[in-house]
């Protein structure tokens, strides 16, 4: 279980990209993304996109692991569309039409459903192809209207009818918000992708040390998260064990009822957090042993330095964002 | 409710394409009895040992071979109900005081058996059996269990798995972590749950332990079998320590040592001071005497 957890889910490969100093991947990942929502022109979009994905191509990273990172939007991004597409009235009309679903394959419909929801643990492998064959099936039906019948049954009253107009601008609307998303998306997977969290957290400390003239220290912070990224493999260990052996005690999470369940996830989370307390305790006194003093100076193992790179990668950045500026302040290609 | 191994083969990770699968265990045959066996499995640290006893009590499954429990067998598509298969196989997890959480010790003996379908009543009255048969004072029933000593709470640990009156029961390294007393008082009680019918496993790195208390031993090395014999069969064998880093009991050194010193016809395969006392007695008695 612990070992298909990808925690920043870092891909070692040898690329100019990989070498750059955590700082400067931060930055000019912050000045790209700010750059990404400043545009609204999709031409521009896309252009960028295009730059994006070289980046990305020049890694030498596999593209599956930043399509893999889409997953996790890809349902807000299919909303986006279909709302953006649908319910956009702006500009020239493109295509009018009617989405209609009458009453008998409705009822068709849900029955199919009532026999997958039975019949998916049997196959679970096939579950969302099989979702998917039925809604494409039940759409096909209707489009043919291979149930239509002459005579006047109730059920072949259409339920569902909603006329659908499909506008340019609600095409473009949708373009834009896509490219926007999936650059967001990249970008970011790109810094987690090619950067250690340690790296991270060293430029994030890094970055932030101006903030200990108004008296905050970063480097309690930068240490916590660390250490928290650290833990988390080891308590995750921990948990199995726990698991298991509750597991030899007769708890099982897959055969019991609700209320057996809230007695089992307790009998996993008392002991989980006397576990965490205690090594918590551990290594603060196995840190102090070894000298660690809160909020003292100190200087680090791998102290982070910028090189020529670095210099003109975060040139580059910010004169591909006074360039945007630019562009939108003087409203030349602004739409 | 015997245990029986048919060529059993684990690993943990499923193995990409053209990976070559690395077996935790590989080729396991082993059988064991349901009652009266005192097995001790030894073995160098990640030679599989602790996923074997996991196999045993249906915490994994094996990924080739097949194992028979009872009258059920498990191969790498199993899917039947495994609480009736943990409930006869007790397995006490390295430190156990670790899996206490309940609010006070006699709710935690408890909660075994009442997973297990036992009432509250039964459960009640198991717990208060086990934690007099582990030796826990009845003032400590009510306490918190955090309140506990470490001895104490490993004493709670196994009593909330023996109160499941489980046929086997499997103990990983239970000795580890104790005092000498403790580990006495631990062990005496393994001796005398054995005594009354019940076949005990033990995970151990103590050859003291092992030489003291088991019958049977089974050695691992690099995830497989490499002897399963009896106690003296084992002691018999020479090179242990070269071969599996296993070391011989010191009191079989020791006679060892005095029968190749003075050439005499010693029995050297007694495991507590009393018998090898008197077996002292019997070659050298009369001669020391005068």
């Amino acid at each position: 279980m612990g070992n298909n957890l990808v925690l920043g889910q870092y891909y070692n490969s040898k690329s100019w990209f990989h070498a750059l100093d955590p700082r400067t991947k931060l930055l000019s990942i912050l000045l790209l993304m700010v750059s990404v929502f400043l545009m609204s022109n999709f031409y521009f979009l896309l252009g960028t996109f295009a730059l994006i994905i070289i980046l990305i191509l020049s890694t030498r990273i596999p593209f599956g692991k930043f399509l893999r990172s889409l997953r996790a939007v890809a349902m807000l991004l299919l909303f986006t569309i279909i709302f953006q597409i649908v319910f956009s009235r702006q500009g020239e009309k493109l295509w009018e039409g009617e989405f209609k679903l009458d009453g008998l394959i409705i009822m068709i419909g849900i029955i199919l459903f009532i026999i997958f929801s039975l019949t998916k643990k049997i196959f679970p492998k096939f579950r969302s192809i099989q979702l998917l064959l039925i809604i494409a099936f039940v759409f096909v039906m209707q489009y043919f209207k291979i149930f239509n019948f002459n005579f006047n049954f109730f059920l072949t009253d259409d339920f569902i009818s909603y006329p659908i107009k499909i506008y340019n601008e609600g095409l473009s609307l949708a373009g834009t918000v896509i490219l926007r998303i999936l650059s967001l998306v990249f970008v970011s997977s790109l810094l987690t992708l090619t950067t250690k969290p340690s790296d991270l957290t060293n430029g994030i400390e890094s970055l932030l040390k101006p903030l200990k003239k108004i008296g905050i220290n970063v480097s309690i912070f930068a240490m916590m998260i660390s250490i928290a990224l650290r833990f988390i493999p080891t308590l995750i260990n921990e948990a199995n064990k726990i698991l298991k052996a509750q597991a030899s005690r007769g708890v099982d999470f897959k055969e019991s009822k609700f209320r057996e369940k809230i007695t089992q996830i307790i009998s996993l989370l008392i002991p989980m957090f006397v576990i965490a307390y205690k090594r918590a305790g551990d290594l603060a006194e196995a840190m102090e042993a070894r000298g660690y003093v809160p909020n003292s100076e100190r200087t680090s193992i791998n102290e982070l330095r910028l090189k020529l790179s670095d210099y003109t990668v975060i040139s580059v950045m910010i004169l591909f964002l006074s360039g945007v500026i630019t562009i939108l302040a003087t409203g030349l290609y602004a739409i | 409710m015997g245990i029986n191994f048919q060529k059993v083969g684990f690993y943990y990770y499923t193995p990409k394409k053209k990976q070559v699968v690395e077996y935790t265990l590989s080729n396991i045959n082993l059988n064991i009895e349901e009652s009266n066996e005192f097995i001790a499995i030894v073995g160098h640290t990640g030679s599989g040992k602790s996923t074997l006893v996991q196999l045993m009590n249906a915490l994994l499954l094996p990924k080739t071979g097949e194992i028979t429990i009872g009258n059920k067998v498990l191969t790498k598509k199993t899917k039947v109900e495994m609480k009736p298969i943990r409930k006869k196989i007790g397995l006490v997890f390295q430190f156990p005081e670790y899996q206490l959480f309940e609010q006070s010790v006699l709710k935690d003996i408890m909660f075994g058996p009442r997973n297990f379908g036992f009432s509250v009543e039964e459960a009640n009255e198991q717990a208060i059996k086990m934690s007099q048969v582990v030796g826990l004072e009845e003032s400590l029933l009510s306490r918190n269990p955090f309140s506990l000593s470490g001895g104490q709470m490993r004493k709670v640990a196994i009593a909330g798995i023996l109160a499941s009156n489980p046929e086997i029961l499997i103990f990983d390294e239970p000795t580890v972590g104790l005092d000498p007393l403790a580990k006495n008082e631990l062990m005496s009680l393994l001796k005398k749950l054995n005594d009354d019918g019940k076949t005990i496993i033990i995970i151990t790195h103590d050859m003291e332990v092992v030489s003291k208390y088991c019958k049977r031993v089974i050695v691992m090395k690099e995830g497989e079998i490499a002897i399963d014999t009896t106690k003296d069969q084992l002691f018999k064998t020479e090179g242990l320590l070269e071969k599996y880093s296993l070391d011989y009991p010191i009191l079989l050194t020791l006679l060892k040592k005095i029968k190749e010193q003075y050439n005499v016809d010693l029995d050297i395969y007694k495991y507590n001071t009393n018998d090898a006392y008197l077996e002292l007695v019997r070659v050298f008695g009369d001669s020391y005497g005068k």
